[in-house]
């Protein structure tokens, strides 16, 4: 048999994108295109749906160009099914559904955050590790286990990103706001006590984010966003420890936009050294949505032989949750 | 590390029987008896600043909270000493199986863990009774001996709180363990867990239905959809 491909759809949140890859989970083409936020808080459904639809047919045309490729030259369409947002998840599924439709192609429905699992398994040669998911959309502790990819810690009120975020937008950064926090979090001196919330594996973070808000303008900006990430991801580093201990792993994958934060990957690092267990973390590209994780997963399940889902019945499930999908291929 | 202290003795003569998340477990002998020294360790990845107070503020709340279940009757390990400086606990050595391993090495048949479950539940509603907040339920955290009467150990996350809130929290930890690790028992041992809890806790129709109320606020969770 001839290499094949698989051609992933993703238009979750942000991003709309269409990466291909072969059957031995390498990236032929990888395009994406992101809408702007502007001036609206957080991200608006409806917008977002409709740049998807705008920008879809030029995005695939260029992922097959890129790839040097036809349609008819693809073996499966994968697509991401959720979670995420009603209206723009629609747009990749109807794309998908058009394609495997038109030229006859087997489809898989794939969930989003199992795309970025699997992409951080793969693209850092993990075979069975505790993966640590840190984004704006997710903030959580995964590994597998009967089956299924499982969550053993995550957060009970807002992500990670999130907190980092609005924490920037109250004083004056736009998003992502991530990146710049790090920079004034690192000339801060005085660590201030905050929230420091953990219940069993889980975190807490809507109380530290408060915490944090009252404080601007009383003292300075630069020790406020140094205790807020002191705390924020000690918090987390203790949660990974304590799933950890429970798992007995020997490697964490760190994925998401946070992963990208060197003095969290540093932390992670420093506590996985005392248990003999590996750290990595992908490279920044691969830690923001991508066709390329869902790609993945779409030829995980082609090698595996599962049975590809018909047009009928490709649906999207805006709520689904990680354990609730069958893993044929671990 | 200090020179010849009652720690150093204690860590010298003792055997470390367990590497946790945030401490260090040693048998050791206190005073001719079997005992349990738990460490708190230094770690390095956390601060100085906050490194000392979590070592300090769980230290304390974990003698507090075992020594005051330990005086209502509740089947917790006695303690036996705490150093707040050093931070460290000895307390009574449990011999008993660990409830996770147990159930995953399918040790007792299903109506065992039945029994276990409700005799659970209401050490829990005991538990919450005298206002303190487990923090970490997990099965990880119960040891059975003496047949099949339940033990509830590791008090680190443990807080004093009389809110219905916290005490939901609590339980909806312990039922993301449940998913999480014994997905087949789940069912039959939380519902059996939740029946003699609502028998014996106060207040236990506040604590259920806020328990409700947040499982349904978990992220992605599907029955949220159909509320309204």
């Amino acid at each position: 048999m001839g290499r094949r491909y698989v051609l992933g759809i993703e238009s979750t949140a942000h991003t709309f994108a269409v990466a291909i890859v072969d059957d031995k989970l390498n990236v032929i083409s990888d395009v994406r295109d992101v809408v702007r936020s502007g001036e609206t808080l957080g991200i608006d459904p409806k917008l977002t749906a409709e740049h998807h639809a705008n920008v879809a047919p030029q995005v695939l045309e260029k992922a097959l160009n890129e790839a040097g490729m036809d349609i008819t030259d693809i073996d499966a369409v994968a697509y991401s099914m959720g979670p995420g947002l009603g209206p723009a998840l629609r747009i990749g599924a109807t794309v998908a559904r058009a394609i495997a439709h038109k030229f006859k192609k087997p489809l898989y429905p794939v969930h989003h955050g199992i795309g970025h699992i699997e992409l951080t398994s793969t693209l850092l040669g993990f075979k069975d590790p505790l993966v640590v998911i840190v984004s704006g959309g997710h903030t959580s502790i995964l590994s597998f286990n009967l089956g299924r990819w499982r969550t053993y810690g995550e957060t009970l009120d807002i992500t990670l990103g999130n907190l980092m975020d609005m924490f920037a937008r109250k004083i004056g950064i736009p998003f992502p706001g991530g990146p710049k926090i790090e920079e004034i979090a690192r000339k801060g001196r005085k660590y201030i006590e905050m929230p420091y919330g953990i219940k069993g594996n889980n975190m807490v973070y809507s109380g530290l984010l408060t915490y944090a808000i009252q404080l601007i303008g009383r003292t300075s900006v630069e020790d406020i966003a140094y205790s807020l990430q002191e705390t924020a991801f000690t918090v987390l580093v203790e949660a990974t420890e304590r799933a950890l201990t429970q798992v007995s792993k020997k490697e964490i994958g760190l994925t998401g936009g946070v992963a990208s934060n060197d003095r969290l990957y540093n932390m992670m690092c420093s506590m996985a050294r005392e248990h003999g267990v590996k750290v990595g973390r992908l490279e920044k590209k691969y830690n923001s949505d991508n066709g390329v994780q869902i790609a993945v997963v779409g030829m995980l399940y082609m090698k595996s032989g599962y049975a590809p889902v018909p047009v009928e019945e490709a649906v999207i499930k805006q709520r689904i949750r990680v354990e609730e999908v069958e893993i044929p291929w671990r | 590390m200090e020179i010849g202290g009652l720690l150093e003795y204690f860590l010298e003569n003792g055997v470390m029987i367990s590497k946790g998340a945030e401490s260090n477990l040693y048998k050791i002998s206190y005073y001719g008896k079997v005992a349990v020294l738990k460490y708190r360790v230094e770690k390095k990845y956390r601060i100085k600043e906050l490194d000392v107070k979590i070592r300090r503020r769980r230290t304390f709340g974990e003698a507090s909270s075992i020594h005051e279940a330990w005086k209502k009757g509740i089947n917790v390990p006695r303690l036996l000493y705490a150093d707040l400086e050093r931070y460290y606990l000895i307390m009574e050595y449990l011999e008993g199986e660990v409830l996770r391993e147990a159930i995953l090495k399918k040790i007792y048949a299903y109506e065992e863990i039945g029994e276990i479950a409700s005799s659970l539940g209401e050490m829990i509603a005991n538990l919450h009774n005298i206002d303190i907040i487990h923090g970490d339920l997990t099965t990880a955290n119960i040891i059975i001996k003496d047949g099949l009467k339940p033990y509830l150990i590791d008090f680190g996350l443990s807080e004093r709180r009389s809110d219905p809130e916290a005490k939901a929290v609590d339980i909806e930890m312990f039922y993301r363990v449940l998913e999480s690790t014994h997905t087949e028992e789940r069912e039959m041992f939380f519902n059996a867990f939740i029946q003699t809890y609502k028998e014996n806790a106060l207040n236990s129709k506040e604590i259920i239905s806020r328990f409700n109320r947040i499982r349904r606020m978990g992220r992605y969770i599907e029955e949220r959809r159909r509320r309204s």
